[in-house]
């Protein structure tokens, strides 16, 4: 007999309140799970997204923040950027979420200029690039060609106009699996945008150092006003959608553990208070105030920890299961990291602490007399 | 923290002026007590219902704080054992009336609760007390399947698992038919003359103050009378 044994004894006679309470607190950890997980996957997936590419920097508005920056015209900056040092490629990007189909949720659609570094990270499946700029055909991700039911040789309309399926490809970017590839031109044209992109991806020669790197950043900034040159982890950090899953999550984190340490002070001053005589007994038998301290916690933080586990699988598989929603597929990829997971099962630990302390010293203050005259 | 006697000859506990007053001394429980009971006494305490047996017992105890005087154990003063809550589990053993067992605990589980948090593998000496007390094919039952004086028994074990010196029994027989209370009393007395235990028992049957040492009559919170046996 030992007091961890006694503690689980306590929680496993009131066998309707535990469960309750194990529910509450591995929903609130589940949700903590599954959005951060989400809102990482989805900043991870754009990062993958632009370091598959290969850019080393990205040229885009100062005040561009939302999910795509927004356009400018490209050619305002593009020879500034080429006469720059150790430059070797400066390459337009236009992209919008637009929907293809009735049948489907709105997807990517890229436009890359036509024969740029760009297209070299995907891996053809089927079928064929677009053979040049004016050519009205798109490569479609193997995601967004399931998703959308196309294969090579297929008509997708986008925006008025029809395009035909010319190749579709692989990447090792969850979003670009998912997306709509065309050549710029065509893209620009689409969306009545000419000449404009959103960024501009630039790749370097292979003597460029961080500290080249570096000048350019500052040269871009001193010679473009108005424009700023990032690397694609910068570039996803301002990205809006990233900021917002995070703000989320950490929303969630906060109020998952409020009402977790609500739930679980509620609970133990309810038990300790239909437990007064027992509490009176085991101080009459002599238990240090301390050890009652500890039963009260100990008995708190095995419920916060039973809740995270179950709650962290439970997050687990909601964020998993989402990504296989068909309005959700293509834009989710959930990533679990086991020190987030394990900091996650710290904060149950902590929450029972919260939770279980005031009751704990309520329990320890009772005079052992009043206590056993308890019925 | 177990307190070793000073002398043979010292008692194992007095008390001085002990008073214990309610609704500010309106209510007055115990008003100014004095008594000494020696080591290895069994002192049977009698009297009418809420004469302050009971509030006696718990202040010897330290289940409960005085409003004014002194209670020595071995010759030190309540005030100066520090955590009284380590004293009394190192030098008391508690039987009471109503048995006070967990009852989702096995018989052997119950007489091991006030040695959790103490070093040290108590269950072989949990499991001797049981048997020397006549429970040995009893030690898993819950307290639910138990009998009246099975159960006292159980509470018994409980209160000589951390080997006390002074055992505060409140009615032990209180709950038991006659048969069981006999049983029981007669274990107890074994046991005390055994271990040489100090026992302050709190009654109201007068065939339970006959085998006492000594019986202290109290009335409305003061000693009445002392008769010795």
């Amino acid at each position: 007999m030992n007091l961890f044994r006694f503690a689980l004894d306590n929680l496993y006679r009131r066998p309707a309140r535990t469960a309750l309470t194990v529910s509450a607190i591995s929903l609130g950890i589940a949700a903590v799970v599954a959005l951060t997980s989400i809102a990482w996957g989805f900043e991870a997936s754009w990062q993958k997204a632009n370091d598959a590419r290969g850019t080393d920097l990205i040229v885009t508005r100062i005040a561009s923040e939302n999910t795509m920056p927004s356009p400018f015209v490209a050619e305002q900056v593009r020879p500034a950027l080429s006469a720059l040092p150790h430059v070797q490629q400066v390459v337009g990007l236009l992209s919008e979420m637009l929907t293809v189909s009735e049948d489907a949720p709105p997807v990517f659609v890229f436009g890359w200029a036509h024969g740029s570094y760009l297209w070299e990270h995907l891996k053809l499946k089927d079928g064929r690039w677009p053979a040049d700029d004016g050519e009205t055909v798109l490569a479609i991700g193997s995601l967004a060609a399931e998703m959308l039911h196309k294969q090579v040789g297929d008509d997708i309309e986008i925006e008025g106009r029809v395009f035909k399926v010319a190749g579709i490809f692989e990447s090792s970017a969850l979003v670009e699996n998912g997306a709509l590839i065309m050549t710029l031109t065509q893209m620009q044209q689409i969306t009545d945008k000419p000449g404009k992109v959103n960024i501009l991806n630039i790749k370097l020669d292979n003597q460029a150092t961080d500290a080249d790197i570096d000048a350019i950043k500052a040269q871009v900034r001193q010679t473009l006003p108005g424009f700023i040159a990032i690397t694609s982890g910068e570039l996803v950090q301002k990205n809006a959608v990233v900021r917002i899953s995070k703000a989320m999550s950490n929303a969630t984190i906060l109020i998952a553990g409020l009402v977790g340490a609500l739930v679980v002070f509620n609970t133990m001053l309810m038990s300790i208070n239909e437990r007064t005589r027992e509490i009176g007994i085991l101080l009459a038998l002599g238990w240090q105030r301390r050890t009652v301290i500890k039963l009260i916690v100990g008995e708190s933080v095995i419920l916060t920890l039973a809740g995270g586990a179950i709650g962290i699988l439970l997050g687990i598989a909601i964020a998993s299961g989402l990504g296989h929603l068909e309005l959700m597929r293509g834009k989710i990829d959930a990533v679990f990291s086991l020190p987030f997971l394990f900091a996650v099962l710290g904060l149950s630990v902590f929450l029972g602490i919260c939770g279980g302390l005031y009751p704990a010293i309520k329990a320890a203050r009772l005079q052992p007399s009043q206590a056993l005259r308890q019925e | 923290m177990q307190i070793p006697s000073p002398s043979p000859q010292a008692p194992i506990l007095s008390t001085r002026n002990l008073s214990l007053h309610f609704d500010e001394g309106q209510t007055r429980a115990l008003d100014g007590v004095d008594i000494e009971i020696g080591e290895s006494e069994f002192v049977a305490i009698t009297g009418p219902s809420g004469c302050g047996k009971s509030s006696l017992l718990n202040l010897i105890g330290t289940l409960d704080i005085p409003t004014s005087g002194d209670i020595h154990f071995r010759s030190r003063p309540y005030s100066a054992l520090g955590d009284l809550s380590l004293f009394r589990r190192e030098n008391i053993g508690f039987i009471f009336q109503s048995f006070h067992l967990l009852p989702t605990l096995s018989a052997l589980d119950n007489v091991l609760v006030p040695t959790i948090g103490r070093p040290g593998d108590h269950e072989e000496r949990a499991r001797a007390l049981l048997t020397r007390l006549g429970l040995s094919n009893r030690l898993d039952h819950f307290p639910g399947k138990l009998s009246g004086g099975e159960r006292q028994r159980v509470a018994i074990a409980r209160a000589l698992i951390n080997d006390p010196d002074l055992i505060l029994a409140d009615e032990p027989t209180g709950s038991l038919d006659s048969a069981n209370a006999a049983h029981v009393l007669n274990l107890l007395d074994c046991i005390r003359h055994e271990k040489e235990l100090t026992v302050i028992m709190v009654t109201h049957d007068a065939s339970v103050s006959a085998r006492a040492d000594r019986v202290i009559k109290m009335r409305d919170g003061k000693i009445d009378a002392e008769v010795s046996a």
